[in-house]
């Protein structure tokens, strides 16, 4: 069975057993020097080899993803929830964003391969969406929001008041990556207008001259949680 | 929960409705929790079990009242029934001292019933007041004095409590009392008047025709027929209260889809999404398009600042509004449906998913409903932070996982929508008017609104109103009644200067035109138009570019930035309006605008790009003078507008608005939080 | 069939024309910048809009279809004012450096500036300043100049399938480029250059290496030498206002010479030592059963990039024989060099090819330095040879014929066809037939692999059993061949297919991503039929028979699939990730 091609094959006798001990540097000069000599890969050969190729694969995989395992199972557990339904994509990208408050790279490429979808896709959605970030949050979060009843009733100088305090634009975290500061399109809290939203906590009738305190105690948690 | 069958559905119809005597009900919708509504159910649950009360505790979504959030319903037994507004903990636990233990009403927080009555049909226990002009506080006072001293004189005090109340529905008619429980309501009362009163109606049990109050109120609730009643956490409450389901086993049983078709034509209901397109047609187009599959979808998407009704309708009451979808599905066909809902509304998206697995595993959701041959499945979608998204194609390219971005039309949705399939995209209002329409007939329906525009309409007034609200009114209701009769009219009493509807799509329309009936045909002549029902009050100080500014400015953050007309026109456009801002406008800058905005209107693919300008126009079109002056001014002009506009809104910033100063602090800072 | 009117004109059209094709059907011209023949509309620039008679909105000419009762306005006041303010705005964001652009005088928005001879900027221009990306070296990507038509992306992802290209944020900050904030090199692009093909304005452009060729044409030191793609000598007379398909094969000989090549070869005749290596290789798989089948073609550098990113479960059913360009650029560093005892180091082999990807091609693996030194300096397009052509004052149309140089300048029909899909499969099978056979195929024409079908597939008899060959051409057509074939593995069948040929661009390398501006079907037939025609007009129709590939064989390289021509003719593949970053 393995006699035909001539030269390289002697390398190539070993059992699948031993195939899968030998490390993979090993394996790829096997091949390479395989190709090298044939041109081509002999179909006898084509066995061991599709195994050494799934070794490339996976190296490759590796070096796409650059993954550890935690990363795939949980990609994998997301992508199994919703791989039946109709629509997921966004979904999936909601279920990642809450697990990591962003979608990392890493991920968004293993998701592409679980689910199929191409990854340009993926990106497309996921910078047109700006609910979706894909850069880690700050430890805190200050949102502005920028209703119509907030924006007449003074949250533009709440926004520049923070702006100065924060040293940040809306969008942007600060160096120490501990606050972030955003504004947002109407929480529905018009009755309180104007309000900011503090890691999840809703202020109402906020005024500038408060801020400096709001910031200084969201600093103060940092120091504490340090 | 079994599952349901057609029996138990009419036994429900049948049986009457069953309340727990003594209760207490939070309104829990986001409004309600940002403002600590939460914090409040867990103290209201603590005192009653430390202290042994009976009542129970319900929740609900909003009854509306955002101004005076959190909001809590307080029944006791020989009480009448009264909302408190601005609950905090502390008054929480008053209201238990006062109200469920002492059966008296507490002060400053009862926000009086708009259910007036013109009849004393039960003895009067308590008296409402509250002045509704200038100087406020202590004219209410005065008033609260001398009714109890003319109480006491009469040896009544024992009888009747005379109480302050916090909104009494009624504005700028001097000092009005409401008599509770009857809830006649007087207006205009002046000292002398309170002896009468006492005489007549307390102890003679006589209504005081020349004080009585009786223009009815202008709300009439359809969409929120239930919403800050029912528990929208539970499916039971929703049967046994609010007639659940009852108008889809009608729909189901005893009508042929064609007939629920026929229904809507009668109910001539418009989408309340913005256009209008009558909702019958688009269901009829929907079912005549031969196809495997239909969709129908409800579009959740809400996203214009300032609008929040579909969030206070899905938070308040979930399962009306998957009923009508499920009405809607039925009549055209469709078997599988989408709540494609902002991600930024959790709560909306909580609730809907709860009562779709409550529906489900009630048997009211999934195959052959109800013993019927209609099966249907729904499902919930998430948006993810774009306002673009509200229009249909890119709604459905959200949904299938693409960029929002719209596409051309046609083919419109109901020949390919979502998956190539007829789809029919209703908004959430629109939906939650269905269940009623079927209950109680088209012709009922459409015998609110005007000629062209029937029903109610659901508008969320916010801005410099005195109260900002959800508000529910016929079509052909003008906006000088929602403004000043509904919501009471300008926040500190300053002259209204305009009013933006339609949102960012919309215009603005100045005080000469108040007297407008609002429909979807007026709006428009006026360069505004419905939208979905936002509603934004601006006074004297508020500059007319910086409003056109501010719209223009969301719009081109939400531009899909698929086609060069908005994309590009729309950046163009505000840095035109920037530089006029900043007084660095010229002469040449005016006609500029019409240009590029004629451009938007005509050459944009979507509505959002169409509409885009409209802020604009409608701005130069009323108040040319506003971008005259900047122009004209210069820098100097400008640095002085921008001191006035930030002087306002630190004016309007404190926590204790003149006009209510006897309510609770508000919540400010972290202190009313935790 | 639709009656309509346009402009008072009446028109009749199939079900689904839109408004734009039916008033081009009636000598209306409706303006666009987004509208491509080979796309669908994106109904991106909004320059199309027209009216329709009781329509209150202005639609969109190029993605609304002509309805019964129409009667569409193209051009009145309004219209046409709103298409200007438009365009203004679309100029408002593209910055102006028309001189100094490489489309400078192709470009469309150019043009239709031109047409509406805006005088002055009413808009303050609003440019966003980004970096050029020209990581690829075949591609140049200038950010700036892009309109957001979205032809490149449509061409990218649905038409190639290779998904490098995207739409990335949005509104006025919406941008083309890869996912993520990764270079054009990191991403999946195998440098096919469809999208500078499609492109509107000079926002993709080839990366321009004609300084490099003039830099060696001008050494003295440098013996430059030059080879001729299949298809460019049917393309390169559009740049100089002749008819797509017009064969130029001995003005270019004699233009080149002209330019300064010390010797011009023709690649044609590399594709004849191709298709002997290439068929040599399936007879030894198909009738010896040595190695895998089905053999796959890999003369496109964009396929085998695409192959080597998305599909190498397939490395070993490739063709390991180099292409054309890269065993022309060996000959002449070893075998011409030595035959006229030249010093390789001082060849400078200069390619004209109809492609990007062929500049990527150039480096690809360490093959492709076979002789010792890089086997072909530099590749330039089709465009970039008619640049220089007109940069050296060489009145190109009325030179006489010139002639190759021999060695490496003889072609057969079979060499070029190379240039038009289903062309390599037909060469192929001419020369396998004959291996297999001993005989000549008595009609060399091979009816079922031509065409602009996306995916054909033929069986031809040799030797009484039957080959089952496939072509594709245009990337997304490869997956349902490919995945045929995956198909029948699992299942453990017999492979659907023995001879696959797949090109990356639609129509071959006549449609290359390098060709002449304004590709589409009609250009992409005219031109086909140019290289049928000079395969038609040659004396010899198989690259066996080619007199100069034999001698080389006798007195150079040997046998096919010989250890010289392993060492020199055949390269190898590796899987590589689809994203490096």
């Amino acid at each position: 069975m393995k006699s035909a091609a001539p030269g390289g094959t002697a390398a190539l006798t070993h059992r699948p057993a031993e195939l899968a001990r030998q490390d993979e540097a090993a394996l790829l000069d096997m091949l390479q020097d395989l190709e090298q000599r044939h041109g081509f890969v002999p179909r006898e050969l084509s066995e061991e080899l599709s195994r050494v190729v799934e070794v490339k694969l996976e190296r490759l995989r590796r070096i796409q993803g650059k993954l550890d395992n935690t990363i795939r199972r949980d990609v994998q557990q997301h992508v199994a929830r919703w791989r039946d339904e109709e629509g997921n994509l966004i979904m999936i990208l909601h279920a990642i964003q809450n697990q990591h408050g962003y979608i990392p790279r890493e991920v968004a490429m293993e998701l592409s391969r679980e689910l199929g979808v191409k990854l340009a896709r993926i990106y497309e959605v996921i910078t047109f969406y700006h609910y979706f970030k894909l850069q880690p949050p700050g430890a805190h979060n200050i949102t502005v929001c920028n209703g119509t009843a907030c924006y007449l009733k003074g949250s533009g100088e709440l926004l520049n008041e923070l702006r100065s305090q924060l040293g940040i634009a809306e969008g942007q975290t600060t160096a120490d990556r501990q606050i972030h500061l955003d504004t947002v399109r109407c929480i529905g809290c018009c009755g309180m207008a104007p309000s900011v939203v503090i890691d999840g906590k809703t202020l109402g009738h906020v005024k500038s001259s408060e801020i400096p305190g709001h910031v200084a105690a969201v600093r103060a948690k940092k120091e504490a949680a340090a | 929960m079994k599952a349901l069958t057609r029996q138990d559905l009419e036994a429900f119809a049948r049986q009457p409705r069953a309340e727990p005597p003594e209760w207490i009900r939070v309104q829990l919708d986001t409004g309600g929790i940002a403002a600590g509504a939460e914090l409040v159910h867990t103290a209201l649950a603590a005192a009653r079990d430390e202290r042994h009360l009976a009542f129970s505790l319900l929740r609900a979504g909003s009854v509306g009242y955002s101004f005076a959030d959190p909001v809590i319903e307080v029944q006791s037994a020989g009480m009448p029934r009264v909302h408190y507004g601005r609950v905090t903990p502390e008054v929480a636990a008053q209201v238990l001292d006062t109200h469920v233990v002492d059966h008296r009403l507490l002060d400053d927080h009862v926000i009086a019933t708009r259910q007036r009555s013109t009849a004393l049909a039960l003895p009067v226990t308590h008296i409402l007041v509250r002045d509704t002009g200038p100087d406020a506080t202590s004219k209410t006072e005065f008033f609260q004095f001398s009714f109890t001293e003319e109480l006491k004189r009469r040896g009544l005090a024992e009888r009747v409590q005379v109480v302050r109340a916090l909104d009494i529905g009624i504005y700028d008619e001097g000092a009005v009392v409401q008599l509770l429980p009857s809830a006649v309501t007087y207006a205009n009362v002046l000292a002398p008047d309170v002896a009468r009163i006492v005489a007549e109606s307390i102890e003679g049990g006589r209504v005081v025709d020349d004080l009585l109050w009786k223009t009815p109120d202008k709300q009439v609730r359809i969409v929120l027929r239930h919403c800050g009643d029912v528990d929208p956490d539970s499916l039971e409450d929703y049967l046994q209260h609010a007639d659940g389901y009852q108008a889809l086993r009608r729909a189901l049983f005893e009508f042929t889809p064609e007939q629920v078709i026929a229904e809507m034509k009668l109910a001539a209901l418009r989408g309340r999404g913005g256009a209008g397109f009558p909702t019958w047609m688009k269901w009829q187009l929907t079912r005549a398009q031969p196809a495997p599959q239909r969709y129908v979808i409800c579009n959740g998407d809400e996203g214009d600042p300032g609008a929040f009704m579909d969030r206070s309708v899905l938070e308040s009451d979930p399962h009306a509004v998957l009923e009508g979808m499920m009405i809607a599905a039925y009549a055209m066909g469709s078997t599988k449906g989408y709540f494609y809902i902002r991600a930024e509304y959790p709560k909306a998206v909580e609730r809907i998913d709860r009562a779709i697995q409550q529906a489900r595993e009630a048997g009211l959701l999934g195959a052959n409903i109800l013993g019927s041959d209609f099966s249907f499945a729904a499902k919930v979608r998430l948006g993810a932070g774009a306002f673009v998204c509200g229009e249909e194609t890119a709604l459905i390219a959200s949904i299938e996982g693409r960029r929002g971005s719209p596409s051309p039309r046609p083919p419109y949705p109901s020949v390919r929508g979502l998956w190539g399939m007829p789809t029919a995209i209703n908004n959430v209002e629109t939906l939650a008017c269905v269940p009623a329409i079927l209950t109680k007939g088209g012709a009922w329906f459409s015998s609110f609104g005007t000629e062209t525009s029937k029903g109610t309409k659901v508008f969320a007034v916010t801005g410099k109103v005195r109260n900002a609200q959800l508000v529910e009114v016929p079509m052909g209701t003008t906006l000088r009644e929602i403004i000043y009769e509904v919501c009471g009219g300008v926040l500190d009493g300053k002259d209204i200067k305009a009013v933006q509807t339609g949102g960012p799509s919309g215009g603005v329309i100045p005080v000469q035109h108040l007297n407008t009936p609002v429909s979807y045909e007026t709006l428009q002549q006026l360069g505004s138009i419905m939208g979905s029902g936002g509603m934004l009050v601006m006074d004297k100080t508020d500059s007319m570019v910086e409003v056109a500014k501010f719209y223009l400015k969301f719009c081109v953050d939400e531009s899909c930035g698929k086609c060069a007309p908005c994309r590009i026109g729309g950046y163009q456009l505000l840095q035109i309006l920037d530089r006029i801002s900043r007084g660095r406008g010229n002469a040449d800058d005016v006609p500029l605008i019409r240009r590029i905005c004629v451009a938007m209107q005509k050459a944009s693919l979507c509505g959002l790009g169409q509409t885009a300008p409209n802020p604009v126009l409608s701005t130069l079109r009323y108040f040319n003078e506003e971008y005259q002056a900047f122009i004209e001014g210069g820098p100097s002009y400008a640095r002085k507008m921008s001191r006035v506009a930030s002087g306002a809104a630190a004016a309007n910033a404190p926590a204790v608005a003149p006009a209510r100063p006897l309510v609770a602090p508000l919540p400010t800072g972290n202190g009313g939080a935790i | 069939m639709i009656r309509a009117r346009i402009n008072q004109i009446d028109v009749e059209v199939a079900e689904g024309t839109s408004i734009l094709a039916a008033a081009r059907g009636v000598q209306v011209k409706i303006p666009t910048l987004c509208k491509h023949k080979d796309l669908l509309p994106t109904a991106a620039c909004g320059i199309c809009i027209v009216r329709n008679k009781g329509g209150n909105k202005l639609i969109r000419a190029c993605c609304t279809p002509l309805e019964n009762g129409m009667e569409i306005t193209t051009h009145d006041r309004e219209i046409v004012d709103v298409r200007r303010s438009t365009l203004e705005l679309i100029l408002s964001n593209h910055p102006q450096a028309c001189l100094t652009c490489g489309r400078n005088g192709e470009c469309e928005l150019q043009s239709l500036a031109a047409d509406f001879n805006i005088p002055l900027e009413s808009i303050k221009r609003y440019v966003k300043d980004v970096p050029r990306d020209c990581s690829t070296g075949s591609i140049i990507i200038d950010f700036q100049k892009c309109i957001k038509c979205g032809r490149c992306i449509q061409v990218c992802q649905e038409m190639q399938n290779v998904w490098a290209l995207s739409f990335l944020d949005r509104g006025i900050n919406t941008r083309m480029a890869p996912a993520g904030d990764i270079t054009l090199a990191e991403s999946p692009c195998v440098k096919c250059g469809q999208c500078s093909a499609h492109c509107p304005t000079g926002a993709i452009v080839e990366n321009d290496e004609t300084p490099l060729v003039w830099e060696a044409l001008h050494d003295p030191n440098k013996i430059c030498v030059v080879q001729i793609a299949p298809s460019v000598r049917v393309t390169v007379g559009e740049s100089f206002g002749l008819p797509p398909g017009t064969n130029l094969t001995k003005k270019l000989y004699a233009a080149l010479r002209r330019l300064g090549f010390a010797a011009v070869f023709d690649t044609n005749f590399s594709a004849d030592l191709t298709i002997v290596e290439e068929a040599s290789e399936f007879i030894e798989r198909f009738v010896h059963q040595r190695g895998q089948l089905p053999l796959i073609t890999s003369c496109c550098p964009s396929w085998t990039d695409f192959m080597e990113k998305r599909h190498y479960d397939f490395i070993d059913n490739f063709s390991t024989a180099k292409s054309p360009q890269q065993m022309l650029g060996v000959l002449a560093k070893t075998y011409y060099a030595q035959k006229l005892g030249l010093d390789p180091a001082k060849i400078f082999v200069v390619s004209i090819m109809p492609c990007t990807a062929k500049k990527y091609e150039l480096s690809r693996t360490e093959e492709m330095y076979a002789s010792g030194f890089k086997d072909v300096d530099v590749a330039l397009t089709t465009r970039e040879l008619a640049r220089m052509l007109k940069q050296s004052g060489i009145d190109f149309l009325n030179l006489a014929d010139g002639a190759p140089d021999s060695m490496l300048g003889d072609y057969t029909g079979a060499g070029t066809i190379f240039g038009a899909t289903g062309g390599v499969m037909e060469a192929a099978l001419r020369t396998a037939y004959f291996y297999a056979t001993g005989k000549k195929l008595a009609k060399v024409e091979v009816e079922a692999v031509r065409g602009l079908d996306g995916v054909k597939e033929g069986t031809i008899d040799i030797a009484g059993t039957p080959v089952r060959v496939a072509v594709a051409h245009g990337l997304a057509n490869v997956e349902q061949v490919l995945d045929r074939v995956r198909a029948a593995r699992k299942a453990g069948t017999d492979t659907p297919y023995h001879f696959i040929e797949v090109m990356a661009c639609p129509g071959g390398c006549i449609g290359g991503g390098g060709q002449p501006y304004g590709v589409d079907n009609e250009r992409r037939k005219l031109r086909i039929a140019g290289l049928y025609a000079d395969d038609r007009d040659c004396a010899i129709r198989c690259s066996h028979d080619n007199p100069e590939v034999i001698r080389v064989y006798d007195e150079f390289l040997g046998q096919p699939l010989g250890a010289r021509a392993h060492e020199l003719l055949h390269t190898r593949y590796t899987a590589r990730p689809l994203y490096k970053r």
